[in-house]
């Protein structure tokens, strides 16, 4: 990894990334990586640091890390970024993929039995349930 | 100073909402035309550092928040 404080471009693995000192800037594809992932990814720094997104062109979106503190490592900021980025995408792209059958799952679950049967089932099983007595015969409000 | 948010990745009423909520803090004027949200911010109060990024902070959260409750509630 190269000296960020003397460059004014830097790599972090595959992540290019621009810094001034006090701010660090990447831009990235939104085919690679999609919008709600970077939002997503966004939201979860917005407590950490200063997040500023801007569209320097069609599909693409800059990221604009800043510290909330002059001696915030910028590097390590980026580098946390670019790892939430990557757990937003998969979440996006399984919940994506998985949509359907999520979808499929909840409507066989809440619409497939009647709601009435099921209500009957369960009073029918209470009747039936046999109350164990108590052995401390504490009085209830409806036996008094 | 001026800021220039994008509409696709910024909601126009979470701007107006952030405005409000700073407006005892600086006088914002808002121009929002095709191309995105432009917030001029004079007279900030010099108690307050970095108040255009924690201004800038705010929109992206509540940003995001309005998106989500949007899309959750085009699932329901």
């Amino acid at each position: 990894m190269s000296d960020t404080d003397t460059q004014p471009s830097s790599e972090l693995e595959e992540l290019v990334f621009d810094t001034d000192g006090r701010r660090v800037a990447f831009t990235l594809d939104e085919e690679l990586y999609p919008r709600d992932a970077i939002l997503g990814a966004a939201y979860l720094f917005v407590d950490r640091c200063f997040v500023f997104l801007a569209r320097p062109a069609d599909r693409m979106v800059q990221v604009r890390l800043k510290g909330k503190s002059a001696d915030a490592d910028l590097e390590a900021l980026a580098g946390e970024f670019a790892n939430a980025l990557l757990d937003q995408v998969v979440r996006f792209r399984i919940s994506e993929s998985t949509g359907k059958l999520r979808e499929y799952a909840f409507a066989r679950a809440f619409f497939t039995t009647p709601a009435q049967s099921s209500i009957d089932q369960l009073l029918a099983e209470l009747d039936d349930e046999e109350l164990e007595e108590d052995d401390l015969e504490v009085a209830v409000p409806w036996e008094q | 100073m001026t800021l220039q948010f994008s509409r696709s990745l910024y909601e126009q009423a979470a701007i107006e909402a952030t405005v409000a909520a700073f407006s005892e803090l600086a006088t914002f004027t808002v121009q929002a035309d095709e191309d995105g949200i432009k917030v001029e911010m004079t007279d900030a109060s010099p108690d307050v550092d970095d108040l255009a990024d924690h201004f800038a902070n705010h929109a992206l959260h509540l940003s995001i928040t309005m998106t989500r409750r949007a899309a959750e509630g085009a699932q329901s």
